[in-house]
């Protein structure tokens, strides 16, 4: 990687209390494409994944050391706006996460944060980030129905329309097929390949062959320390460590 | 082919010895309502049912029973505990959720829970001893009015702070039960934490929440010794909350067992026990059946 990319750690430490979680963290998420951090459960991913924007803050009793980099701006340093780095980062959960109002009303919940009233101006970014996340189709006559009326599936896609609506930069994903059928897994990978050359995506998965499937750039996380991070070429066929080996062959996971 | 559901042959046994309990409470229920209306019959074929509700004449040696007062005075006490205790129990359980650190939350909640598990006399003494005077040497001239200090106001403020804790405490297990992950999604869409509280936790919350005050509202309407000893018991309508009231719990409490040979006055009490049911249940209903419809609506 030739110039720095947009999304950078750097030293990164966390502790839950005397526990240490992350044990210095140093990646350079690549621009336009997707890292995947795969490793065992409980090794740290979501952890990571959650430092990115911040999300940590909400948990109490954990201290957070060294330095994340927005287009190089610590996202950590005293006076950061929580929530301005909060939205160039959209987060899919494990478990969709609909917001308890209507279809549209959870596309148009992001805009609507930053002061956009024009009836017609959303009803535009609705349409286009349900399109983008592939959901336009199944909902358009529905738009006024609780999003918990949903199938599973349906509802990731939401959460991806949801937080593409606020234009992010960055889209993390914290196993976001999990909870969801092998159709519906399909349909948010094949949304998440469309997206790559615009975003910078982060994904979190224990499924290697999802991995396999969707990352340009692998990550592998053990015990909280980053043993091997590469082109996924290489990670994924020939690793440099013996414990991504072992991981990778399914020896330890 | 077997029913799906039906319980096997060993199952059955201990289904049909449990069945009856389960009979029991609801029975207790029917059987109360029917001992009030049985009691309370002689005076119903006496007199028309809207003469004695809503008449304001309480004159039980004469013959007048006029609930109406009564009536209001439970009314006014109540509503004014609940609009005093539901905004107050609602920003306690917020902070205690969303803001309080851990350390603070672990000391609330056996407090919460002694208090709300303090007997009700003691609420009541502790009215006598200072609510009543505050009322009637503060509060009634800052409002350029004179009071004994026995009223509506003391009998509400004395029982705001007795369901508080219930209401605080099934409030702040209900906000509790909002899922981190659900947090989270609208705070990475750049809510801040308040924009999060607001659309988002309460909206979740609300059918908890409403369920909690119902709770409240419904231990209210029949706290009986803590208002009878504040409220000052004198059957008139109520004209504002600096007022003496009487209502229904304590009126059946001053006066059951007493006077009875005054022909129809059992009669009467048992009426205004019936109408204290009537209104607890009605309430009760009432919530549920809202609650009922807007889980339909948003799910």
């Amino acid at each position: 990687m030739n110039r720095p990319s947009r999304l950078r750690v750097e030293n990164l430490n966390v502790y839950y209390g005397q526990n240490q979680v992350l044990k210095n963290i140093n990646l350079d998420l690549p621009d336009n494409g997707i890292t995947v951090v795969i490793g065992p459960s409980g090794c740290g991913k979501t952890t990571l994944l959650k430092s990115l924007n911040r999300l940590l803050d909400e948990q109490e009793g954990v201290r957070v050391e060294g330095r994340v980099l927005l287009d190089g701006q610590d996202i950590y340093q005293a006076g950061a706006d929580l929530t301005l780095i909060r939205k160039r980062m959209g987060l899919l959960s494990q478990k969709p996460q609909v917001l308890p109002m209507s279809i549209y009303d959870n596309v148009a919940f992001g805009p609507r944060l930053l002061g956009l009233k024009d009836r017609k101006v959303l009803n535009g970014l609705v349409e286009k980030y349900l399109k983008l996340a592939g959901l336009w189709e199944e909902v358009k006559d529905r738009l006024q129905e609780p999003a918990a009326r949903l199938s599973i599936g349906q509802q990731q896609r939401l959460c991806l329309a949801r937080g593409l609506a606020v234009e992010p930069e960055v889209i993390l994903g914290d196993e976001p097929t999990s909870a969801l059928d092998p159709q519906s897994s399909r349909n948010v990978e094949a949304q998440l390949l469309s997206l790559k050359q615009n975003y910078t995506i982060v994904l979190v998965t224990h499924i290697l062959r999802q991995a396999r499937r969707l990352a340009d750039y692998v990550a592998f996380l053990y015990f909280g320390e980053v043993i091997e991070f590469g082109p996924a070429s290489e990670v994924l066929v020939s690793p440099r460590d013996s414990r991504t080996r072992a991981y990778i062959t399914g020896e330890i996971s | 082919m077997r029913v799906i559901g039906r319980f096997s042959r060993r199952d059955r046994g201990p289904g049909l010895a449990t069945a009856p309990f389960a009979i029991f409470p609801v029975a207790l229920t029917v059987v109360i309502f029917l001992a009030l209306l049985m009691k309370a019959w002689p005076l119903l074929s006496l007199k028309a049912l809207p003469s004695l509700l809503f008449s304001s004449t309480w004159l039980p040696s004469r013959g007048h029973f006029g609930l109406w007062p009564f009536i209001l005075g439970t009314l006014w006490v109540t509503m004014t505990a609940i609009l005093l205790a539901v905004p107050v129990s609602i920003l306690t359980s917020l902070y205690l959720s969303e803001y309080a650190p851990v350390r603070l939350k672990r000391i609330f909640q056996p407090v919460l829970d002694l208090l709300a598990g303090l007997p009700s006399v003691i609420y009541g003494m502790w009215g006598v001893l200072l609510v009543v005077p505050a009322v009637s040497k503060f509060l009634a001239p800052a409002f350029g009015r004179q009071s004994s200090g026995y009223s509506i106001l003391s009998a509400a403020l004395v029982l705001a702070l007795m369901i508080l804790p219930t209401i605080i405490s099934v409030s702040v297990e209900v906000l509790n039960s909002v899922p981190l992950a659900l947090k989270e999604a609208a705070l990475s869409l750049g809510a801040t934490r308040l924009e999060v509280i607001r659309y988002v936790v309460m909206k979740k919350s609300f059918p908890g929440i409403l369920a909690a005050c119902v709770l409240g509202l419904s231990r209210a309407f029949g706290e009986t010794i803590a208002v009878l000893m504040v409220v000052g018991n004198v059957p008139v309508i109520p004209r504002s909350l600096f007022s003496p009231a009487y209502p229904l719990p304590a009126l059946l409490a001053n006066n059951y067992g007493e006077m009875m040979s005054v022909p129809g006055y059992e009669s009467a009490l048992n009426l205004a026990a019936l109408l204290l049911l009537a209104i607890v249940v009605g309430f009760s209903l009432l919530a549920r059946w809202y609650l009922v419809r807007i889980s339909r609506r948003s799910a």
